[in-house]
């Protein structure tokens, strides 16, 4: 090492300070509460998504029986109208008579 | 510094006493916390349960009924419905006279009379105006905003096809609990498993969204397609229907069987009820209310001969062409038993016997069954009765229907002459369900079946259960002596009793049964009333269906002939066609 540089070096102030991440009291406290906070809110977030699920589910449940009902009535309706006596009454509009002989084709 | 102001030192023991008194306080608070929290937690939670949450009942969806319509397709003869309970609370009800006037229109006549003056008693809170309210109707009275007035849903039934099916069926009350026939047997099954809701509520018990909440879904019931075809149904409907009203009887019922399963494909009795309005039957009319094609057991008359002729054929102690010589009467200890007609055929066969329907002759077999051919022996009576339960009599048939009787068959120790009128048909009782099953297992060459109208069940789950045929006992007799006891019971139809069924191209066999009625008291028979019956299966050569025809109380002179065999006749001719059945020239 030359001389020049060894004064360099002498005279050079190097300090070289280390930072050092303190937490006092209160900044522990201020943490902890954001913490909660946070929490608070991921909570509240999550609750309030599954209450709106649940909403929807209810009201779907809703629809769902409101369909089933109106599926019922269709079915008892439709039902009715293949009722033996409305056939009858087709068949008298229709001025349908009844079968009274069949004749059977042999087979060969 | 004056005197006054010098505090003085407070002393001492007061603080001390402060001291012990706070620390009692404290204990007996904390006491009080830990025998409230901690001992009484139980009875506090419920009760804040009770306050902030509910449970509620979730009733399963009931089971729906279908019968086979032809060509696979089903028809549904039971159908769920939404309907509704009418109720009014008087306290809020403005103008009695202009609601009861407006409600007047869904309600019977004499319903509606008095409810103006029910509206005006304030102090009643509750009134019930309707059950069962249509939901048309319902939707119509909300639209009239008529205050005090509530609807409340309520899980209802529908039959399609009213009366046609009430004694298959059944009905479901406002309790949701099935009564008679397959509601009633079948409720478990059809009902299915409610479901349960815990709900955090509201001030006013409404249920509000909360993770809280917890759900137990039901498990709804099963859907079952019964064996019924309701063409079959609705052609027998006709048939008794006719059948009773052209011989002024009391009632009637046919049952159509299918003999190669047990399968019941018609079930009627008339008159019948709608069970859609099963409050309607009067309190004197609840009789129409049970199925009588399994419920009423009755005497059988001469349709019994075919069972003691069985059993003589299937012993071998007697063949169709053995001979007896009919004197009109036989004596059996110190009675005398005689034919229906009071006449006497001299020397007669098997066949005579049953073509005839001679009381002489099935005493005579009935003689042959034991150790003497000349009298009635205890063997006799042994074998006899072995016979009968073989058939199935005097068992319940164990039919998915509720109220089934299981007649009556006297014990092989009763007296001879007992005996010998069972040997014709009186002094046992049986249903028609028996006697069908009975004629069905000679008809298939000796198997007796279980009867069955369940054919499929759907549980909730997608689970397909299908009924089988169930073999009781495939050795009733012997598949010879079936086939010449059918051969016998032909010639019924060719030349006897049965004559009205003849049909050209078809072979029918059968036997008629004209039984007298017990009186009440037990003192002999009453002398009006007689119950005819017949019942047969066709082609003989291979039998597709048996069917008996029962009517009750006819007043037009004549015996089963005259009052059952035309049924019979018109259900099998229909039958004819419907199963594509070619004559067979014979």
């Amino acid at each position: 090492m030359s001389t020049a540089a060894m004064s360099l070096r002498k005279n050079q102030n190097i300090v070289k300070n280390k930072i050092k991440f303190q937490t006092g009291p209160v900044s522990a406290s201020l943490m902890l509460i954001g913490l909660v906070i946070l929490l608070g809110l991921m909570y509240l977030n999550q609750v309030t998504k599954t209450s709106t699920f649940n909403y929807k589910i209810s009201n779907l449940e809703n629809k769902q029986g409101e369909l089933q009902t109106t599926k019922d009535n269709l079915s008892i309706d439709a039902a009715r109208l293949q009722s033996i006596a409305e056939a009858k009454k087709a068949a008298q509009t229709a001025q349908l008579s009844a079968v009274k002989t069949v004749s059977y084709a042999t087979a060969r | 510094m004056p005197d006054s102001e010098i505090l003085e030192p407070i002393p001492t023991k007061r603080i001390f006493y402060l001291t012990i008194l706070m620390a009692i306080l404290g204990v007996i608070m904390i006491g009080k916390l830990v025998y409230v929290q901690v001992f009484q937690n139980k009875l506090y939670l419920e009760k804040a349960n009770a306050q902030q949450s509910r449970k509620f009942d979730i009733t399963a969806r009931r089971g729906q009924i279908y019968v086979n319509d032809g060509n696979g397709a089903v028809y549904p003869i039971a159908l769920n419905q939404q309907l509704f309970l009418l109720a009014a609370d008087p306290k809020f009800v403005k103008d009695p006279a202009n609601t009861a006037s407006k409600l007047s229109k869904y309600l019977p006549s004499d319903e509606g009379a008095g409810l103006e003056s029910k509206l005006g008693d304030k102090d009643n809170r509750y009134l019930v105006i309707k059950k069962s309210l249509t939901s048309a109707d319902a939707e119509e009275i909300k639209k009239l905003k008529l205050p005090g007035i509530i609807l409340y849903p309520q899980d209802g039934r529908n039959y399609p096809e009213g009366e046609l099916f009430a004694h298959i069926t059944g009905y479901v009350n406002n309790d949701g609990a099935g009564q008679y026939g397959i509601e009633q047997f079948l409720n478990s099954s059809l009902s299915g498993k409610d479901g349960v809701s815990r709900a955090i509520t509201d001030s006013l018990g409404v249920p509000i969204t909360s993770n809280e909440n917890t759900i137990i879904r039901p498990e709804n019931g099963s859907d079952l397609v019964l064996t019924i075809d309701r063409n079959i149904q609705q052609m027998a409907a006709t048939a008794i229907e006719t059948a009773v009203k052209t011989n002024q009887a009391e009632s009637g019922s046919i049952v159509v069987m299918d003999p190669k399963t047990g399968a019941i494909r018609a079930m009627v009795n008339y008159p019948s009820y709608d069970p859609n309005n099963y409050q309607a039957v009067s309190p004197d009319e609840y009789y129409k209310f049970t199925n009588s094609s399994i419920s009423s057991q009755y005497e059988p008359g001469s349709g019994f001969k075919v069972i003691t002729m069985a059993a003589g054929l299937d012993t071998g102690k007697v063949k169709p062409d053995t001979k007896y010589e009919d004197t009109g009467e036989v004596k059996i200890d110190d009675r005398v038993v005689k034919n229906s007609n009071d006449k006497k055929y001299g020397i007669s066969t098997m066949t005579d016997v049953i073509q005839k329907s001679l009381n002489t002759g099935v005493v005579f077999v009935l003689r042959q069954l034991g150790t003497d051919p000349d009298n009635i022996t205890s063997k006799a009576k042994e074998v006899f009765h072995d016979y009968i339960k073989k058939f199935g009599f005097g068992e319940r048939t164990g039919v998915e229907l509720a109220g089934e009787a299981k007649g009556f068959v006297k014990k092989p120790d009763s007296y001879n002459v007992d005996y010998a009128n069972m040997s014709f048909g009186q002094g046992i009782s049986v249903t028609n369900l028996q006697l069908v099953n009975a004629v069905s297992a000679i008809a298939n060459g000796g198997t007796l079946y279980k009867p069955y109208i369940v054919d499929k069940e759907t549980k909730a789950s997608g689970e397909i259960i299908l009924s089988k045929p169930t073999v009781i006992r495939n050795d009733v007799m012997s598949r010879q002596s079936a086939a010449e006891l059918a051969e016998m019971m032909k010639q019924v139809v060719q030349h006897g009793s049965g004559w009205p069924a003849r049909t050209t191209g078809y072979s029918i066999a059968g036997k008629t049964g004209t039984a007298q009625v017990p009186k009440p008291d037990g003192t002999g028979y009453e002398e009006s009333k007689n119950i005819g019956s017949f019942v047969g299966f066709a082609p003989v050569e291979d039998p597709r269906f048996v069917i008996l025809v029962r009517v009750n109380y006819p007043k037009v002179d004549g015996f089963a002939e005259k009052t059952t065999v035309p049924a019979f006749a018109e259900v099998a001719r229909q039958l004819f066609m419907y199963y594509q059945i070619a004559p067979s020239g014979n």
